[in-house]
């Protein structure tokens, strides 16, 4: 058969086999022969093994009966199962649960000595038992404690007193028995125990050592990414703990000076007692002589900019607020007592004089507590911010400052006429009277307006606090007009939106408005303005003072002081982005909104458009207006997508999207705004989609301002920290100070949708400003910078750096 | 005709021995160890060709002293020479004195006494001194047993100074320089041979230099068998345990397990039926269920059909149960090797409920990660329930598993016996069971890929083949392989599904599968 001299194919394993049954092919046996071309597969057993007797015997049984056969198994030695005594020493029964049994973990550690006692053991306890208190399961603990507190060689007495709780009588008697019984004992334990492997590693091959430990790594696939998360994971770890510690190490600090203060209290109790002061006289007199070093009521205000501004309330009636035109680091600086605050401001701003008692100047308990003594976290938070103390927040503009009368403690009304030898108070105060420091109409200059009466002071660490004084004319300060007084800056579009936005258009105030302008204008009325650094203001500066302006456009005649507060939300958000970090979530809001404002988007631009050009309604709720403005952006925004980006995705928007942001250097009016060359290289087009549009719009922002506008809406990573931000600044859309400064910094993020609008309508105007002056946090090229601002990225330096940018994108 | 006291370990003669049938025969044996009790000599012999388990303790009366065979290389002094073994395959045997293994207390020669045969063949080129020392030692042999393995004290000391003179040798000789100069140390130095031939065995090949190196080598870290036996010695190769009371059972061990050294000496090892731990006694035991109050293995029940269930054990969480049922096990699987923790196995023992709780049947063990597709490690049905089909259940229910993972798998090798013949004959079912349950489409001839039934089975590719093969299915039939169902293979499936009554249920299983290699080290 020459079939034969063929070699079979190799069995392929995904080849399909038909089935056959032998008896359908009777010719199958012809081509037997060749069917040992499949290589015989190894049985997997020990080669020797396989040639045992048994088991052969029973492969050729099955193979020739097909079964095994009883006589063919391989025989086992025996075993037994009948042990008579079983039911005795496994009593009772166990009842199979109906669900399946689940172990709990750590269930299964039941404190049970591990030693067990045999009968000798029991001889000897029930011999005990009838001198001293003993049962079985004490005594194996004993021996338990005992065998697992030696090692090779057993404990002493002494020890062993000290490991067990007996009355020693009867820990003299176990131990020597258990001494005793361990010298006689054949293992090292009488607990037995599988041999442990040694440490020289001389039990290798001990047969008895087992379980040993693994110390080489199993081989199995590394998961390297794994590895690093955990590794960053441990460092964070170790970060977080390390910072645990360190306020450990704080809290000690406090609670010790805590201690101090007690002792201290307590020794002026004594003194006190000594001196026979119980009507508090002395005590009072004392305290007056201090007062003047420290003068409480004039608590430090927290910063503008800072924007959970502190107010605090005067006898006089007399506002403060701080210029801050310094210190990120006490921007930044977190005080526990200013985060309390925004929860209670909106009620104070709405109840502005309630409480305060007239006459009085306010002593705040938190005041107290955080600047003369320090405090615990429970103490002065859980008085005022415990349940009871709600209700009262009603009626509680100071909220946790809020004077609080202590038990014990006498007050006496503050004398006006001694508050100091201050060079700003008045001479017939005691003080120096210095005429530098008198009321006088103020303006501010970024951004350009006057907050009617207020006068200087130096605060603490040289800020410069200005003190304002009510008087009638306040509203009319607001509506002042600078640029009539000084030589006009800027254009009268943003005159005409300022005057927009103003929500008061009372001609009688009018009227009044012109004769203080003409006071002023003939020195008649001092009128301070600090003079303006440059152009390229502080955007910080900026920012502060345009909430403030914000607030004061906002609320109409109330007392500016106040109303700052009331904005502290936003502002606080604003403010607080140099804390916070962009998040998805964030972003993904800022998403939906967007989407929503883009179904309304037309509809909202006319209204838009009306509203600008009408002085807008003083019932107009500060949050409808900040949708409309906001909703407007997006809006103009998702035309843009339409118009030029066809199926570009907002998304991919974000992901892809870099800031860039080049300067512009301004010509003082908005319509002279202009880029410079350098602007177009700096420029970064994430997707090729933009690009042409944002080369455009150089060109087309110098040609007119009227009829093209670039609206960059700036969501960069660290700038849209929140999307409040936006809207907290497009409230304010048209601060004519706020021009000049976008005028000098106008950086572009190529991620925004710069484009060219045809009819460009008043609101996308504002849009823009209001844009460009989030853009101005963006850390753009600091050499205009002279002051020190609230920055997300101040480490980075010029932002016209991409790859710098580049970076601060991945990051977040 | 020989003396009984001239009997030493290494002959051979033929023992008596009763058969399955109640037959008496003589089947060739060996004799691995004597022992005298109270002036009794008892012998423990290993019947050749016959499997460990069957080795034993007999009298003298068994024996047939006129067919003995004396070992080929007489030893002079029998207490100190070694007889490397001769014979491929089988393991060196050491010549020693049984009653340093039973009477000595376990703490005087710890190490020594249980070393295997290491082979330092450095020791040839180094110390010819010793080599003269030693009378069994011929040039070419390996002087193995003589150097490492005296039990006791005597020669053990005798041995050190014949080393120490040939210390200063090595100064030249690079392999010897690694040899502590001290005497004390030299025990240790002494297992490192015996370690080092362990992974030669390995793979990597022998050679003296190598054999000095100094460092100490152990076994590979996964797997639950050995296949190498030479770390096989005297020890390992004898039962240590007499009789295991577990529940109502007495079960005889098969194979040596490192049980604790002080208990081997007992006639009966108690150990708690549900948490099996070990006790001296029966009083032990008895207290010990006082305060033992488990009527299950402790872990999650994950299979339940009827009486029969599975139980999770994680090798690691619960260590004392898992090394309980390791050493039980290894009372009964040869290859098993319990050297390493068992935090890198899944234990599943399966157990049969009755009014008293759930009783251990058998289980098999398994790596959480296996880098060779094993699905089993070790598996074992208690000899109590041995041949009623658990053993099939107990593979069923671990391809179960399999299926629950999408995986295939194969068991750990090596096989043994009762192993193989378990596992082909659920094999041959299985795949006979879908071959005979292939209907024919439209006419057509039914057709199946070993692929296929590898898929549905999560039976491993070749274990399918080797099955088909060992069945005799697969057949080059015109140019192409084809599977053939004889009517003797039909019938001979038929019937013994027939008595296959236990199955597992895939319904009643409530298993996920953990990827454990995301879990950091098992």
């Amino acid at each position: 058969m020459s079939k034969l001299s063929f070699r079979a194919r190799a069995l392929d394993a995904s080849k399909p086999l038909p089935v056959f049954r032998c008896e359908d092919l009777p010719d199958l046996h012809e081509y037997a022969s060749i069917n040992r071309a499949v290589p015989q597969m190894p049985t997997g057993m020990e080669k020797e093994e396989e040639s045992e007797h048994h088991l052969q015997r029973a492969i050729s049984a099955q193979q020739v009966y097909g079964e095994k056969r009883d006589n063919m198994v391989i025989p086992v030695p025996e075993a037994e199962s009948n042990i008579a005594y079983y039911e005795s020493i496994y009593p009772g029964e166990f009842k199979m649960p109906k669900q399946l049994i689940h172990i709990q973990p750590f269930s299964l550690d039941a404190e049970q000595p591990d030693y067990d006692l045999d009968s000798e053991d029991e001889v000897f306890v029930n011999k005990l038992k009838k001198k001293m208190d003993i049962c079985p399961l004490q005594f194996e603990e004993m021996i338990d404690r005992l065998e697992k507190g030696s090692g090779q060689q057993p404990v002493s007495l002494q020890e062993a007193k000290l490991l067990l709780k007996e009355d020693d009588e009867l820990i003299r008697e176990v131990y020597e028995y258990w001494i005793k019984k361990r010298k006689n004992c054949r293992g090292p334990s009488l607990i037995p125990s599988v041999k442990q492997e040694k440490r020289d590693g001389s039990s290798t091959n001990d047969p008895y050592v087992a379980f040993r430990r693994r110390t080489e790594k199993m081989q199995t696939r590394k998961n390297r990414k794994n590895d690093e998360a955990s590794y960053e994971k441990m460092l964070k770890l170790r970060r977080d703990l390390s910072r645990a510690v360190t306020i450990l190490e704080m809290i000690k600090r406090r609670e010790k000076s805590k201690r101090e203060l007690l002792h201290l209290t307590l020794e002026i109790m004594e003194k006190r007692y000594n001196l026979g002061d119980y009507n508090g006289e002395i005590m009072s007199e004392v305290m007056a002589q201090r007062q003047p070093m420290k003068p409480t009521y004039a608590i430090p205000i927290i910063p503008i900019t800072n924007s959970s501004q502190c107010k605090h309330q005067e006898a006089m009636d007399v506002k403060e607020f701080k210029v801050n035109k310094q210190d990120k680091a006490d921007l930044i600086r977190p005080k526990r007592k200013y985060e309390k605050k925004p929860k209670v401001l909106p009620s104070a701003a709405a109840t502005p004089q309630q409480t305060s008692p007239a006459a009085l100047p306010v002593f705040n308990a938190k005041d107290l507590n955080q600047y003369d003594f320090p405090s615990s976290d429970e103490e002065p938070l859980s008085q005022v911010l415990s349940g009871s103390s709600e209700a009262e927040e009603e009626n509680d503009p100071d909220g946790p400052f809020a004077f609080r009368r202590k038990a014990g403690c006498q007050y006496y009304a503050p004398h006006l006429d001694q508050t100091g030898n201050w060079p700003w108070t008045s001479s017939k105060d005691g003080g120096l009277g210095d005429s530098r420091y008198r009321y006088c109409l103020t303006t501010l200059t970024v951004p350009q307006k006057c907050v009617g009466f207020a006068r200087r002071r130096v605060g603490r660490g040289g800020r410069v606090l200005l003190d304002r004084a009510h008087s009638e004319y306040d509203s009319m300060f607001r509506h002042l007009d600078l640029e009539m007084l000084s030589s006009p800056q800027h254009s009268p579009v943003n005159q005409f939106a300022n005057t927009s936005e103003t929500n008061t258009s009372d001609t009688s105030l009018s009227k009044d408005l012109s004769q203080i302008l003409v006071n002023i204008k003939s020195c008649r009325w001092r009128h301070f303005r600090p003079r303006t650094p440059s152009l390229h203001d502080s955007d910080n500066d900026e920012v502060s003072c345009r909430k403030l302006y914000r607030s004061i456009n906002r609320t109409g005649t109330a007392q500016p002081g106040t109303q700052t507060c009331s904005t502290s939300t936003q502002s606080k958000s604003s403010s607080g982005s140099a804390h916070f970090a962009f998040t998805a979530e964030q972003y993904q809001q800022h998403q939906q909104q967007l989407a929503l404002m883009q179904k309304q988007q037309l509809a909202q631009i006319q209204q838009q458009q009306a509203n600008s050009n009408s002085s807008t309604n003083t019932s107009q709720g500060f949050v409808s207006k900040t949708l409309d403005s906001a909703s407007a952006q997006f809006a103009a925004s998702a035309l843009v997508t339409s118009e030029q980006l066809m199926g570009f995705k907002m998304k991919d928007d974000v992901v892809l999207g870099i800031g860039v942001n080049g300067v512009l250097p301004a010509s003082g009016v908005y319509k002279g705004l202009h880029l410079s060359s350098t602007t177009p290289t700096a420029l970064v087009h994430t997707s090729p989609s933009t690009a042409g549009s944002t080369l455009l719009q150089p060109s087309n922002i110098t040609q007119t301002s009227s009829s093209h506008s670039a609206l960059s809406h700036q969501v960069t990573a660290a700038n849209s920290a929140t999307t409040q931000v936006l809207i907290g600044n497009n409230i304010r859309l048209t601060v004519p100070s706020s021009v000049a400064t976008v005028n000098s910094i106008a950086p572009i993020s190529a991620r925004h949708i710069p484009r060219t609008l045809s009819a460009v309508p008043s609101s996308a105007l504002k849009l823009a400003a209001a844009a460009n002056c989030q853009v101005s946090k963006v850390p753009s090229s600091s050499s205009v910078d002279s002051v020190p601002r609230e920055n997300h990225e101040s480490e980075k330096p010029a932002l016209n750096n991409i790859a710098d940018n580049t970076v601060a994108m991945e990051v977040t | 005709m020989a003396e009984v006291g001239e009997i030493i370990e290494g002959c051979r003669l033929p023992v008596l021995r009763r058969n399955q049938d109640n037959e008496d025969e003589w089947p060739l044996a060996e004799i691995l160890s004597v022992k005298d009790i109270s002036g009794r000599k008892l012998f423990y012999v290993h019947y050749i060709d016959f499997n460990k388990r069957l080795d034993e303790w007999v009298t003298h009366e068994r024996l047939d002293l006129k067919k003995i065979q004396f070992p080929k290389k007489e030893a002079k002094t029998p207490t100190k020479n070694g007889l490397p073994g001769s014979r491929p395959g089988s393991p060196e045997r050491e010549v020693r004195k049984t009653l340093d293994l039973f009477l000595q207390p376990a703490s005087a020669q710890a190490s020594g006494k249980t070393l295997p045969i290491p082979v330092q063949i450095t020791l040839r080129f180094n110390l010819p001194k010793e080599r003269e020392a030693i009378p069994g030692g011929e040039p070419d042999q390996p002087l193995s047993s003589s150097s490492c393995l005296q039990p006791n004290h005597r020669s053990t000391k005798r041995k050190v100074e014949v080393v120490s003179p040939a210390t200063p040798v090595p100064s030249e000789t690079a392999p010897a320089s690694v040899f502590p100069q001290n005497g004390s140390a030299r025990r240790a130095v002494a297992a490192q041979p015996g370690r080092k031939r362990k992974s030669n065995c390995l793979g990597t090949d022998e050679d003296s230099q190598d054999s000095s190196d100094g460092i100490p080598s152990a076994p590979r870290m996964t797997g639950s068998l050995v296949s190498d036996r030479s770390h096989d010695d005297i020890v390992t190769r004898m039962k240590n345990i007499e009789c295991i009371e577990l529940g109502r059972h007495r079960l005889k061990p098969w194979y040596f397990s490192p049980y604790p050294q002080e208990l081997t000496t007992l006639p009966v090892l108690y150990l708690c039926e549900f948490c099996l731990k070990y006790g001296r006694s029966l009083k032990c035991l008895q207290r010990h269920l006082t305060k033992c109050d488990l009527r299950h293995p402790p872990g999650n029940e994950i299979y339940r059909k009827g009486t029969i269930s599975f139980f999770e054990i994680d090798g690691r969480k619960n260590k004392s149960y898992s090394q309980n049922l390791c050493l039980l096990a290894k009372c009964f699987l040869d290859h098993k090797t319990l050297y390493y923790d068992t935090d890198p196995f899944l234990f599943y023992v399966m157990t049969e409920y009755d009014c008293k709780g759930f009783h251990i049947v058998g289980y098999f063990s398994k790596e959480k990660e296996s880098t060779e597709d094993y699905n089993v490690a070790c598996i074992l049905t208690l000899p109590p329930y041995q041949r009623r089909g658990y053993g099939k259940l107990l593979i069923e229910f671990s391809y179960e598993l399999s299926k629950v993972e999408g995986k295939t798998g194969t068991p750990e090798k090596p096989l043994s016996d009762l192993g193989l013949l378990s596992y082909r004959s659920y094999w041959s079912q299985t795949i006979l069971e879908i071959l005979m349950g292939l209907k024919s489409e439209s006419g057509e001839r039914p057709q199946i890929t070993i692929n296929e039934i590898s898929e549905i089975t999560s039976i491993k590719k070749e274990d399918v083949i080797s099955t088909l093969q060992y069945l005799n299915l697969i057949n080059y039939y015109k140019g192409q392989y084809i599977l053939t169902l004889s009517e003797d293979i039909v019938d001979g499936h038929e019937r013994a599904m027939l008595k296959r009554l236990l199955r597992i249920d895939s319904k009643c299983l409530h298993f996920t599968p953990k990827d454990w290699s995301k879990r950091g080290k098992w």
